[in-house]
């Protein structure tokens, strides 16, 4: 609780700080322009037991006549951090985003409550608590916020963004171009055009797998039950040759690999004192995306999708901070991140940046990466992971026995902790010790409870080893991977 | 067996109740004249859509023009009150006066459709000054009219379109730079010519018969005959600002009418561009 109020109280102060940094802007003079979920679509998964967090802004492309929210702007416009004389020339760390909702609270947790502009929630909000969450605003309401995105109600000007954090660090981003028919930024028109609409849900940021609640919203494996791991959540190869290529299956991931979700960084390695991974180009719901409304109308409308409207995605920056082991940070850049001094490349989204291992008890590492939407840094990071600390014990396994019998090969190993372990690989080194290879079908299952250690006895038939007689178990891990010492059978 | 008896005192209740009775029918037929207490919400400075009041005018009402409803209601001098054409989109000139400042008597009569437009509507915005501080308790009178049926333009073409047919021609369809052109997305001009579209055009403040049956956003559009998405429905809470924007048909369309107040009423594109005629359903 107390944390939450710390993030929250945070965030409102960023919040309220960009409001009060930001001049006088020009406001709707239009009876109303509403930003909302329109056609009793909803965003599913959110968790939402306590007020999530939502950002609004407006982008426009800045070419006539699509001008009134462009996303370089005077210095005094500058609502970012840093130093104004800096943020609004592209040099500084703030964002220019003349605008936005500054402090208005736009989503809705619960169809009973209102939104921060006195709105009454849409019913599909649900109950707080229940992962449904609506959004809400006005851009002619009341309140203190920047700009009018569409101030004559116009075809394709001041596309809106929305950006959504959840109370487990999930989230999700969507964007919207002006509906003439509705006179409004319909959130739905990026959702699928079903009736009601939608809906779309927030990433899994982290999600059980395996144990006895599969799928369940995690923030540590002791949530999942036994055998359950909880894992960050889009498919990316973790470990094994190939980290960051998108995977279907574990074996697409090479010996070594594991296929996981991914919120927006992918693990590479981490040897305690760097760490390298892969970003992705982040992800936005558009009213381009195929099968929305915006593209079909769902039957009832004209398609409002344009994609000469749609701003360019790109990796943002990589930031840090320390956190109790095992917890989903805020993601919210404001709530105590550090910009790193390396950024993910721009093309491959490839980086190596040094990670000291944090001294406290039980504190860990965390690694998050931004995006770029039309040249302008997210407002919460796209994804987060988590490295091991320095006293946080490690995943690595030791094998207990491995015994030839019949046409299987027995292997007991066990751990002493599971920290940010994902799941065990079973290695051998084929061709004379030429090639290692993977040779369990499936990742291995952890079982160890709340970061504790766990025993394990596995069998993998003989003929898997191609005449190998040596092998490895590899812990792979939500930040690399690890590999026990080697054992002979 | 004990025999009923009346005495003069049970004929006269009896009486008296039947009165009561026959009169609360009465006091429900939808032509009765009525009288209501209709609070008028002050403007604050800086908080838009505050003290935008829109007000429900009975179809039958003694005020006959603007003017004569800032004098016969005593609204505060200084109250703007405005009319909205539906075929132009505009609420100047003409269709708003200040009451005790600009407002003649021979201004804008309230119900447009004598102005030769098809249209009888009724809903009007009144707008206190900021120095009004207070709610005004307005008195408002009049009576129903239960054969007066309200039209809605389509939001596009209407009313160039030939009944049943659609084209692509229509006021508040011009193309920037290439105005002989007609349009409905930007995809119909030249780039970098963009499609005007005007905003207000076909937004119709439709007065909210104040023995309507509906209850909810949705039951009006059902009793207009609105299809579903084929109309966006409109709230405006003077006390607070906030502005309900509702679908027909869908649930953001489900929130609770408010006695006395207008609504605003936008068909949307879908749909054939004909008008949309109704009666509005009443007790």
């Amino acid at each position: 609780m107390r944390k939450v109020l710390i993030c929250c109280s945070s965030v409102a102060a960023v919040l309220w700080a960009a409001s009060a940094l930001s001049p006088v802007f020009a406001v709707c003079t239009i009876s109303s322009q509403p930003l909302q979920h329109y056609l009793g679509g909803y965003f599913m998964n959110c968790p939402d037991a306590q007020p999530v967090k939502a950002f609004a802004y407006a982008l426009s492309t800045r070419i006539a006549p699509d001008t009134s929210c462009p996303d370089l702007v005077s210095n005094a416009q500058c609502t970012g951090a840093g130093t104004p004389a800096s943020c609004c020339t592209g040099a500084g760390t703030g964002t220019c985003i003349p605008c936005n909702t500054a402090g208005i609270d736009i989503a809705c947790e619960d169809s009973s409550g209102q939104n921060g502009q006195g709105g009454g929630c849409q019913a599909e909000a649900g109950t707080a608590g229940d992962g449904k969450v609506t959004i809400l605003f006005d851009w002619a309401g009341p309140g203190i916020y920047p700009g009018c995105p569409d101030p004559n109600q116009q075809l394709d000007i001041g596309r809106n963004f929305v950006q959504l954090v959840a109370n487990n660090g999930s989230s999700i981003m969507v964007s919207v171009s002006f509906s003439f028919d509705l006179l409004a930024y319909a959130i739905d028109m990026a959702e699928p055009d079903t009736s009601p609409a939608g809906p779309l849900s927030c990433s899994p940021a982290a999600n059980c797998t395996g144990g006895s609640t599969p799928g369940k919203v995690c923030a540590t494996n002791a949530d999942c039950g036994a055998g359950g791991a909880c894992t960050k959540g889009g498919l990316y190869c973790t470990g094994g040759p190939t980290p960051g290529k998108v995977c279907a299956t574990n074996s697409d991931c090479g010996a070594g690999g594991a296929c996981m979700e991914a919120t927006g960084i992918i693990a590479g390695s981490y040897d305690g004192t760097t760490f390298c991974g892969t970003v992705p180009v982040p992800v936005v719901h558009t009213d381009c995306d195929a099968g929305t409304w915006g593209v079909t109308g769902g039957g009832i409308f004209a398609p409002i999708c344009n994609p000469s409207t749609l701003p360019a995605l790109a990796r943002g920056k990589l930031y840090s901070k320390t956190d109790t082991c095992g917890t989903s940070p805020d993601t919210t850049l404001s709530s105590g991140w550090t910009l790193l001094p390396v950024a993910p490349d721009a093309n491959t989204g490839a980086f190596c940046v040094p990670i000291p291992k944090p001294s406290g008890i039980n504190q860990c590492a965390f690694v998050a990466a931004s995006g770029r939407v039309g040249g302008v840094e997210t407002l919460a990071a796209v994804g987060a992971t988590q490295l091991a600390g320095q006293n946080a014990p490690s995943a690595r396994a030791f094998v207990d026995s491995a015994n030839a019998g019949g046409n299987n090969v027995s292997i007991s190993f066990h751990t002493v902790g599971e920290l940010g372990l994902v799941g065990f690989n079973v290695l051998t080194d084929a061709q004379g010790g030429k090639n290692r290879i993977k040779v369990n079908s499936a990742l291995i299952t952890p079982k160890g409870v709340q970061g504790g250690g766990a025993s394990y006895a596995v069998q993998i038939p003989r003929g898997n080893f191609k005449g190998s007689k040596v092998l490895y178990i590899e812990s792979v891990l939500t930040s690399g991977t690890l590999l026990s010492d080697p054992a002979t059978f | 067996m004990i025999r009923f008896k009346p005495s003069r005192l049970t004929v006269a209740a009896t009486v008296a109740a039947i009165l009561i009775v026959l009169a609360g029918s009465g006091a429900v037929a939808s032509n009765m004249g009525f009288k209501m207490n209709k609070a008028i919400f002050p403007a604050v400075s800086g908080t838009p859509g505050k003290g935008n009041n829109l007000v429900s005018l009975p179809m039958n009402n003694p005020y006959g023009t603007l003017n004569g409803l800032c004098t016969q209601t005593s609204l505060p001098a200084g109250t703007a009150v405005t009319l909205k054409n539906p075929e132009t989109g505009s609420q100047t000139g003409a269709l708003t006066c200040t009451c005790g400042i600009g407002c003649p008597a021979n201004t804008t009569k309230l119900d447009l459709s004598t102005q030769g437009l098809a249209y009888s509507f009724l809903g009007v915005q009144e707008r206190m000054p900021v120095s009004q501080t207070a709610t005004f308790s307005q008195i408002i009178v009049g009576s129903h009219n239960p054969i007066q049926p309200v039209l809605l333009r389509w939001v596009q073409n209407d009313p160039l379109c030939p009944e049943g047919t659609c084209t692509n021609a229509g006021p508040g369809q011009t193309c920037a730079n290439t105005p002989s052109l007609c349009c409905a997305t930007n995809a119909n001009c030249v780039s970098p010519a963009t499609c005007n579209l005007a905003a207000g055009v076909g937004e119709t403040w439709v007065s909210v018969p104040y023995h309507t049956t509906a209850v909810t956003a949705n039951d009006f559009c059902t009793q207009a005959g609105i299809p579903s998405g084929q109309a966006t429905i409109v709230r405006v809470a003077a006390d607070t600002g906030v502005v309900t924007s509702g679908l027909c048909g869908f649930s953001t369309a489900n929130y609770n009418l408010v006695l006395g107040e207008a609504v605003k009423f936008r068909r949307t594109s879908a749909g054939p561009c004909t008008r949309l005629s109704f009666i509005p359903a009443h007790f």
